[in-house]
């Protein structure tokens, strides 16, 4: 998978501002071609590794996401500004989240060594 | 953000339409506008979803919670005409077989 093009933006940890990262990958995913199912299903995902960021982090300052756009799909990597991912996923609503993720999302990969990112990939034309 | 209201439609059920959004910005008001609407009645609940476009893991939350406080009272909830992107969320969570969902 080659890198195609990338868009960043850079929001704080709260939760009036998911909705905006929300609007934001609603416009790239349909601009490469997504259906419009699939889009929701990027969406919800972002929006739940967004809230569990906000849940567990609050005000720990602020989150990275590159959206980045490859031939066969998108790749969206997140990064909060203090370097340290916390235990996102450890309590029974922390299961449906990452249960919703998995489903929706082709991959799911959080890198605690070095880079401490999150990172999840949607191929196009693999609607859920 | 969301809206809330309740009616009751006969003696044995009271419906409770929500609209809007239910993610982690409006989740702790839809939290204490639930369970107040839950508190305040006897009977059983009917939350019709016919207008809700968004719920997340926390709104999912909410609802097992009030499921529980319900179930207490030897209660139930049924989740009525909930949008296809709302029901996917039931289905992956398993939550489809601990609500009752109805239809049309």
């Amino acid at each position: 998978m080659s890198t195609m093009d990338t868009i960043s933006m850079l929001i704080p940890l709260k939760a009036e501002y998911v909705s905006i990262a929300r609007l934001t990958v609603s416009g790239i995913a349909s601009r490469m071609g997504f259906d419009i199912d699939t889009i929701e299903d990027i969406k919800v995902a972002l929006s739940e590794i967004l809230g569990k960021f906000i849940e567990k982090k609050s005000g720990a300052g602020r989150v990275n996401v590159d959206f980045e756009c490859l031939e066969d799909g998108i790749s969206i990597k997140f990064k909060i500004s203090d370097q340290s991912i916390p235990e996102l996923f450890d309590n029974d609503t922390d299961k449906f989240a990452l249960a919703i993720i998995s489903s929706l999302m082709d991959e799911i990969e959080i890198e605690k060594q070095g880079d401490n990112s999150i990172t999840m990939v949607k191929k196009l034309g693999k609607a859920v | 953000m969301f809206e809330l209201s309740t009616e009751i439609n006969d003696g044995k059920n009271v419906v409770i339409s929500v609209k809007g959004e239910i993610d982690i910005y409006s989740a702790p008001d839809f939290k204490e506008s639930l369970y107040q609407s839950i508190n305040d009645v006897q009977q059983n609940i009917i939350l019709d979803f016919s207008d809700l476009s968004y719920i997340d893991s926390m709104g999912l939350g909410i609802l097992v919670g009030a499921l529980k406080r319900v179930r207490e009272k030897d209660r139930n909830i049924t989740i009525k005409n909930p949008k296809s992107t709302v029901r996917k969320l039931f289905r992956i969570t398993g939550l489809d077989k601990a609500f009752i969902i109805e239809e049309g």
